[in-house]
């Protein structure tokens, strides 16, 4: 198996749009790593550098020991699978994923043994005899992630390879692709716009936009100590509620302060420290739905409770989503509570500030 | 809503409109074509329409003489139209079949052959036996036999044509013989064609001393002129298959092509792949790259009409006419590939004013000459009336003479004035090109010719008679 | 029951479609109709059609040779030009398919000869091949030599030349061919990459196969058009087929004996004959094509 290192990755296309930029990233031997981003990140392209489809602008690319940036898609030992599946019509599912090794001249036998193991693997045996026509859309997913399988490659690349299925079966996909890297202990490279299957899928997340990459973190690292505004707001869901305003600091309290005046937070004594830079300058506050809570519950802090009118209730069951409107601002607030509230009438929720983001509004790091 | 129901009421307006134009533009009768007809439509006279089988200058002095018929009376105005000759039966056929016919109409021969047992004509039975200058007796002997069809008068002839040997007067120097001197024994015609063949170094034929069948096929008069017959008047069929007169023909026409090895007793003898490449590289027919106009074949059967093409296309060739060698102990003969006359359909909306046209053509003008005598003077054909043809204009000049000769001297052969005429024409050409490419023998070739000709008419034999009275 | 509305809307409708309607009928089908009738009968347009039986179908089988000559003539056309245009078409959409500078420009030049009337291409043809004079055997004489043979003035040379010929006429299919190209997944060629497939493997294993929908349609019309073989040879043989019937095309014997001999039952009978074989071609092709060709995506 293969780590792969790409160094200063750069790419430009014809036309001067530069999908990468300067791109730095680590995926260890055996990890499974996630890229994820909005479309257009430049997360597909990078991918696909990877695999040797897109030609790299300036940068490196190792998979293993080998500079790879010149060897072609079919020396470098990656399987890929696509969004769409591309299979290859004209062929039975046994032959789709033999087509590979008869290229490359495997014995037959050999090539018989591997495309059996993965077609039970991934429980597609009775399919081998069809074509790809007669095949729902999992599993012409697995026939395709199958034939990256039987290929045995050092390091195994999907693009999106859940976006084409319904949602029931993309959860349970999920699972089986996670089930596999246990299994191959091989290493994998995953592009995914969603940010669930990100969570759910990777040994590390590398967030990109506008082809830079913000963060490369494990999901839960992601998840409480995102490095700016944009991958706090990007994982998680419902997503980070952004609050702008700025920070007054007076007789040893913080206070945020928001931009209408209208809400004043206390910011709790043990995050003084960090905020010292700041006091006094715009900044943003984020703070997730799950830290938004019923006035008068024990985390409530003191000081530190906003009122805003109830637009819209999502009963999850267990916990209810609300949906508020602070002063123009939308936010969203997730409640474990048996009292539905109603619509359309205030309602006071306490904010738990010691879970609260502050990003700098105008480099919109995150300050702590 | 109610923009809706417009919308649909300016279509419906426009749907009307546009069906009533189409109405309009079916219906509308018969448009003036110039003022001149515009005249006489208003002067109360009746507007005919004459098609000419032919194009170019034939029709424009046609045209001269039609305009010359309005300016002579005043109860019938004539608008001529030029078919030309490109699927003249398709368009004689729909237009009469149609009742959509012009009300006179020049066709050749062997269409006439082709309709007339259709009850597609007018017989003109009658109007001939009031015409005394349309007499039989007036024409060439061989003129009428080869239009009667069913014992009925179906055409008025105009032109006829004779085919001679013409010879390129250079090439015979060139080759050394007499340019005076034409072949006069089939023998002498082989002899000089080998003489006057020249070819490539690598064998390819540069210039050609004579091919039977150039410019067109002619196996129908190299069979009558060998003897044979092609069609027996008396039983109404083909018996060429079993006459060794045909067969002969067919083997002598096979002859040319039995070469490249130039040997013995047949030194004109060609390859047979040679002779299609360069019979199909040859120039334009009507254009000065005409191959005798240039010199590329010696010696061609052709008709009188080249006494006006060959002034007009290569002015400066020299060349003689000779009646066509014939083989020893047969009678030598002459050959009328086509009459051209003109017919009256049978659905003609105006068939006395068409009468009192064909009346005016083939009387003397007070004091003058026909009109149809004039036609061919100006086209170089031959006219059909003996009287006409004896006119100085034809007889003084020399190699004219020659042609017409032919008609008074010799017994004309022409082909048989049945319906499957065409089809038999288009048989003896197919078989003899398989006989001259080497694909059949000269006897298979005959039964061939006879089979095929035999079947169709034995066809139309079986069909009830009828609609010649319609 | 329709409503006033439907009734309403039913009565637009044929009013609109009316002018096809009208001329279906009375141009296609009652001559389609009709011309099973004639077939039957001894017909010369003029006269009314005598019935006879199955004496056109008797005479063409047992007693015609040309008929035979002309559908083995056009057979043989058929087998040679039909394959021969839709691997021409195809290539030559393949190499229109790059992306070069210029792609419009070569794509148009390719294109025009098809839309230059069939008559007018055939006339220039009869000069490029002429034998003599033509600018072909000019050439093969200069630059090698070679005495050219007589193109279609010789017995073996006159039906390779048409079929050669045909290939001007590609334009059509390759236009479909680009569209079919325009449609193949990239990911394919892409996947195939990563397989390991080199030029020649992605061609038969991807642009073939999912071009299969396209070859299908090529080759029908292809294969209906080239029974249908008339305007060319009519316009370079002035009809005759000459040389020795070697392009006496079927179509261009049922027009003879329609048009020259008036035998318009007995060219009906050769009209249905043709039908018969265009359509044992046609659904041949079609229940062949299950196995062949590939519909990717649903």
């Amino acid at each position: 198996m293969a780590r792969v290192e790409i160094k200063n990755l750069n790419k430009v296309f014809p036309g001067g749009i530069q999908a990468v930029k300067n791109a730095n990233l680590v995926v260890e031997d055996k990890e499974f790593v996630v890229l994820v981003g909005p479309s257009g990140c430049g997360k597909s392209t990078t991918l696909r550098m990877i695999a040797g489809l897109e030609e790299v602008s300036s940068g490196d690319i190792h998979i293993g020991d080998t500079l790879v940036n010149d060897v072609p898609p079919k020396n470098r030992d990656i399987a890929m699978v696509f969004q769409n599946y591309a299979l290859y019509p004209h062929m039975t599912v046994y032959k789709n994923m033999a087509f590979g090794l008869i290229l490359r001249k495997y014995p037959k036998k050999e090539i018989d043994r591997r495309v059996r193991e993965a077609a039970e693997i991934l429980g597609i045996t009775a399919l081998l005899d069809r074509r790809p026509k007669a095949l729902s859309g999992g599993q012409r997913q697995r026939v395709a992630v199958g034939r990256a399988i039987v290929r045995q490659p050092k390091v195994f690349l999907f693009d999106e390879p859940l976006s084409n299925l319904d949602a029931k079966l993309r959860v349970q996909m999920r699972t089986e692709i996670s089930k596999l890297h246990h299994r191959l202990q091989s290493t994998m490279i995953y592009v995914t716009h969603d940010q669930v299957e990100a969570m759910t899928m990777g040994d590390r997340i590398v967030v990109m936009l506008d082809g830079v990459i913000q963060q490369v973190a494990p999901p839960l690292q992601l998840y409480h100590h995102p490095v700016n505004k944009f991958v706090a707001g990007f994982i998680g869901s419902p997503p980070m509620n952004m609050v702008e305003g700025r920070l007054a600091g007076e007789n040893g309290t913080v206070h945020f302060i928001d931009k209408n005046d209208a809400v004043c937070l206390t910011v709790p004594p043990e995050r003084h420290a960090a905020l010292k830079g700041h006091l006094g300058k715009k900044v943003t506050l984020g703070i997730r739905p799950e830290h938004l809570r019923e006035s008068g519950t024990p985390q409530g802090a003191e000081g530190a409770s906003i009122k805003a009118l109830i637009e819209v209730v999502e009963p999850m069951g267990f916990e209810i989503n609300l949906y508020l409107n602070l002063g123009g601002q939308s936010i969203t607030a997730r409640i474990n509570t048996s009292v539905e509230p109603t619509v359309n009438t205030q309602h006071v929720l306490d904010v738990d500030m010691h879970c609260a983001h502050f990003f700098d509004m105008e480099t919109e790091n995150t300050i702590v | 809503m109610n923009g809706h129901s417009d919308i649909k009421r300016w279509l419906l307006w426009a749907a009307a409109l546009a069906a009533g134009a189409l109405l309009l533009f079916v219906l509308w009768p018969s448009a003036a074509s110039s003022d001149e007809e515009r005249q006489a439509i208003r002067d109360g006279r009746e507007v005919i329409v004459y098609w000419d089988r032919h194009s170019g200058h034939e029709h424009a002095e046609r045209r001269k003489l039609i305009n010359e018929f309005n300016h002579s009376q005043n109860e019938v105005y004539i608008r001529a139209v030029p078919i030309g000759f490109e699927a003249l039966m398709e368009k004689a056929l729909t237009s009469i079949a149609g009742s959509a016919p012009p009300d006179i109409m020049s066709l050749d021969g062997s269409v006439i052959c082709q309709l007339a047992g259709d009850g597609l004509f007018l017989p003109l039975d009658d109007f001939v036996a009031g015409e005394p200058e349309i007499r039989p007796d007036k024409f060439f002997p061989s003129i009428w036999p080869m239009i009667k069809f069913d014992g009925h008068v179906w055409v008025i002839p105009t032109t006829t044509d004779i085919i001679c040997l013409i010879w390129n007067k250079q090439e015979f120097i060139k080759a050394g013989l007499d340019p005076e001197r034409p072949p006069q024994t089939l023998e002498e015609l082989e002899d000089y064609a080998a003489k006057l063949t020249v070819r490539k170094p690598n064998g390819a034929i540069e210039q050609m001393g004579f091919l039977p069948w150039l410019p067109w096929d002619n196996s129908f008069m190299w069979g009558e002129f060998f003897g044979g017959k092609w069609y027996n008047e008396k039983t109404g069929l083909s018996e060429c298959g079993s006459d060794p007169a045909i067969i002969r023909s067919f083997a002598w026409q096979l002859s040319f092509t039995q070469g490249p090895d130039p040997s013995k007793d047949k030194p004109y003898a060609m390859d047979p792949n040679m002779v299609t490449s360069f019979s199909k590289g040859l120039g334009e027919y009507m254009s000065a790259n005409n191959p005798f106009y240039t010199g590329r074949v010696a010696m061609m059967t052709e008709g009188e009409w080249q006494v006006a093409y060959i002034p007009k296309y290569a002015p400066s060739l020299d060349w003689g006419v000779a009646p066509i060698p014939q083989p020893a102990g047969v009678t030598p003969m002459a050959y009328d590939p086509t009459i051209v006359g003109d017919i009256i359909p049978a659905t003609a909306r105006h068939p006395e004013a068409a009468k009192k046209f064909l009346h005016w053509f083939y009387n003397n003008r007070p004091g003058g000459t026909s009109p149809v005598s004039d036609y061919n003077a100006a086209i170089r054909n031959i006219p059909p009336r003996i009287d006409d043809a004896m006119q100085e204009r034809f007889m003084k000049n020399p190699k004219f003479s020659v042609f017409v000769r032919q008609l008074l001297d010799r017994p004309v052969v022409a082909l048989p004035s049945i319906p499957s005429n065409r089809l038999l024409t288009d048989e003896m050409e197919r078989q003899r090109e398989r006989v001259v490419m080497h694909e059949t023998t000269p006897e298979e070739a005959a039964r061939m010719v006879q089979d095929t000709v035999n079947r169709e008419i034995m066809r139309l034999r079986s069909l009830p008679k009828g609609g010649a009275a319609k | 029951m329709m409503t006033r509305m439907e009734k309403r809307n039913l009565a637009m409708g044929l009013l609109f479609a009316s002018p096809w309607v009208l001329g279906f009928l009375v141009f296609t089908l009652y001559p389609l109709i009709m011309s099973i009738y004639y077939s039957f009968t001894s017909f010369n347009v003029v006269q009314p059609a005598v019935w006879v039986g199955l004496d056109n179908y008797r005479e063409l089988f047992f007693k015609d040779p040309v008929f035979w000559t002309a559908l083995y003539n056009t057979l043989y056309f058929t087998l040679f030009s039909v394959p021969l245009c839709l691997a021409s078409g195809l290539g030559i959409a393949m190499l229109l398919n790059q992306k070069l500078p210029g792609q419009s420009v070569f794509r148009t030049l390719f294109f025009l000869p098809s839309i230059v009337p069939i008559v007018a291409s055939a006339v220039l043809w009869l000069w490029v091949l002429n034998p003599e004079s033509g600018l072909v055997n000019s050439l093969l004489m200069q630059w090698f030599g070679i005495q050219g043979p007589g193109w279609i003035a010789s017995p073996e040379w006159s039906k390779p030349s048409l079929i050669l010929m045909s290939v001007w006429g590609i334009g059509g299919a390759m236009v479909i061919f680009l569209a079919g190209l325009a449609d193949v997944p990239p990911t394919l060629y892409e996947v195939a990459e990563l397989d390991g497939a080199g030029a020649w493997a992605k061609f038969r294993h991807v642009t073939l196969p999912m071009l299969t929908p396209t070859i299908l349609f090529n080759l029908v019309m292809g294969l209906i058009s080239s029974f249908q073989y008339f305007t060319q040879v009519y316009v370079m043989t002035g009809g005759k087929g000459t040389p020795v019937d070697t392009t006496m095309f079927y179509a261009l014997y049922l027009y003879r004996n329609s048009f020259y001999y008036l035998r318009m039952g007995y060219a009906s009978a050769m009209a249905w004959m043709l039908f018969m074989v265009i359509l044992a071609a046609t659904v041949g092709v079609l229940v062949s094509s299950r196995k062949w060709v590939f519909y990717h995506g649903e």
